[in-house]
């Protein structure tokens, strides 16, 4: 496993490839691997597009894509798309629209499934990010599922957060709701041309100026036209682009990259003690049949959850 | 946990889509299969590193144009050459049963289904899968 590890390092794509599968799986000793890598991360600009579904993330990633290698900059994508909460099966078809790119060495995309996780990401996706960023890419795109509300979990991961918006969706309101407000740190009015464009661009502005900005940032709104007008589009994809830049530029100029890379580790060492401490009590609860016999109780109504929740720490849980 | 994973793929000028679009929802409707789709008119060698950049266990390949003769040992090159030696290939279109017999004797495909195989049983063989 460290040897994927150390062939990830030189940016071989099928350790890379095969990481990120394992990660996904969960396969033991995945780990070793990342212990390996870990200390070399932190180098890439990490971006996370998100919005509702069908707003365009995927086809602004697509253009994105080329906007950043016209700066003869590397990128890696990881376009996650949801599992069906009955079956775990999934469907991804993200790369379709990014297959244009398959060709071009500079450029590593890879969908995932989010395997029953909430918040709109893959658990497989903060692992993911250290593994492109080694592997010597320079933006990593992250994009989410179609957020409904509360999928903000991008937050964590990304440096500059994209929220995408479209007319005509009702979207200023659920923005709100779904807590966009508060990640973004740029906004994109996407299908621009369409009516009620002009609308939302001002009831978001509006809504800016009731927000307060600690940092100083003050999120941008960058209107993108449709893609229909190839020239247009690109041109404005590009001019986002610089917003993106400027956005990095600001953090590293007020020292605010550390506060980002602290809510990842943060998320990380959670996730991680979560796995190490919490996954193996519950598998031998599970084993063991004592779960079982738990639920039961609960069902006579016995005890309560909180009770037997003491009792297995007091058991587990040297203090 | 490991999940069985799939990319379903289509090739050369081929717009036959139906099926493949049916096979996919239906898949991940009914069982815990994680599939991918990469879309129509798509080159194999594209198709072949997609799949090693997934690390698929499988490719199912879709055909319906009458090319399957050639197209399925150019595709099991491919994957041999991009990496995926291991990478299970299957084929799934309008592909007479004798046509069918040779290519999975000959070790170009691993199974083939006709475009009138109940998509269960094609969930089954994948579950079941060999290797």
């Amino acid at each position: 496993m460290e040897e994927l590890g150390k062939r990830a390092l030189t940016g071989d794509i099928r350790a890379v490839s095969r990481l990120i599968r394992n990660i996904e799986d969960q396969v033991p000793n995945t780990h070793e691997a990342i212990k390996h890598i870990f200390p070399f991360t932190g180098r890439a600009h990490v971006v996370g597009i998100t919005g509702a579904p069908g707003a365009g993330k995927s086809t602004l990633t697509d253009q994105l894509i080329c906007s950043i290698r016209a700066q003869n900059k590397t990128v890696g994508v990881m376009a996650v798309d949801p599992s069906s909460p009955f079956t775990g099966g999934a469907l991804l078809g993200d790369r379709i629209r990014m297959l244009r790119h398959a060709d071009d060495p500079g450029v590593f995309v890879r969908s995932l499934a989010t395997r029953g996780a909430m918040g709109g990401l893959s658990k497989a996706v903060g692992d993911g990010i250290h593994v492109l960023d080694v592997m010597g890419k320079d933006v990593i795109i992250v994009e989410t599922v179609g957020v409904g509300q509360q999928e903000v979990d991008i937050i964590n991961h990304a440096h500059t957060v994209l929220v995408v918006l479209v007319p005509g969706m009702g979207d200023e309101v659920q923005a709100i709701k779904a807590g966009l407000m508060e990640v973004a740190d740029i906004f994109i009015i996407n299908k621009a041309d369409r009516e009620g464009a002009r609308k939302l661009y001002k009831e978001t502005l509006s809504m800016m100026d009731m927000g307060k900005f600690p940092s100083g940032w003050r999120p941008p709104i960058v209107m993108v036209e449709s893609n229909l007008e190839p020239h247009t589009f690109a041109k404005s994809v590009d001019e986002l682009y610089e917003k993106i830049n400027e956005h990095y530029v600001f953090l590293k100029e007020h020292n605010l990259l550390q506060e980002r890379a602290q809510l990842k580790v943060q998320t990380e060492i959670n996730d991680a003690l979560r796995s190490a401490i919490l996954e193996p009590v519950l598998s031998r609860l599970v084993e063991s049949g004592e779960f079982d016999q738990m639920v039961q109780k609960l069902m006579k109504k016995e005890t309560d959850p909180y009770t037997l929740a003491d009792e297995v720490a007091a058991k587990y849980l040297i203090k | 946990m490991s999940q069985v994973k799939v990319l379903l793929a289509m090739t050369g000028l081929d717009p036959n889509n139906k099926r493949i679009r049916l096979l996919a929802r239906t898949i991940k409707e009914t069982s815990g299969i994680e599939v991918h789709y990469s879309g129509m008119y798509k080159s194999l060698e594209d198709n072949a590193a997609e799949a090693v950049r997934l690390q698929v266990d499988m490719v199912g390949l879709s055909i319906y144009t009458g090319l399957h003769l050639t197209v399925f040992p150019d595709m099991r090159r491919a994957l041999d050459a991009a990496g995926g030696a291991d990478i299970v290939l299957f084929g799934e279109g309008l592909i007479p049963a004798q046509d069918a017999e040779a290519l999975v004797g000959s070790g170009a495909a691993d199974a083939i289904f006709p475009s009138t195989a109940p998509i269960k049983s094609i969930i089954e063989w994948i579950l079941h899968r060999p290797g």
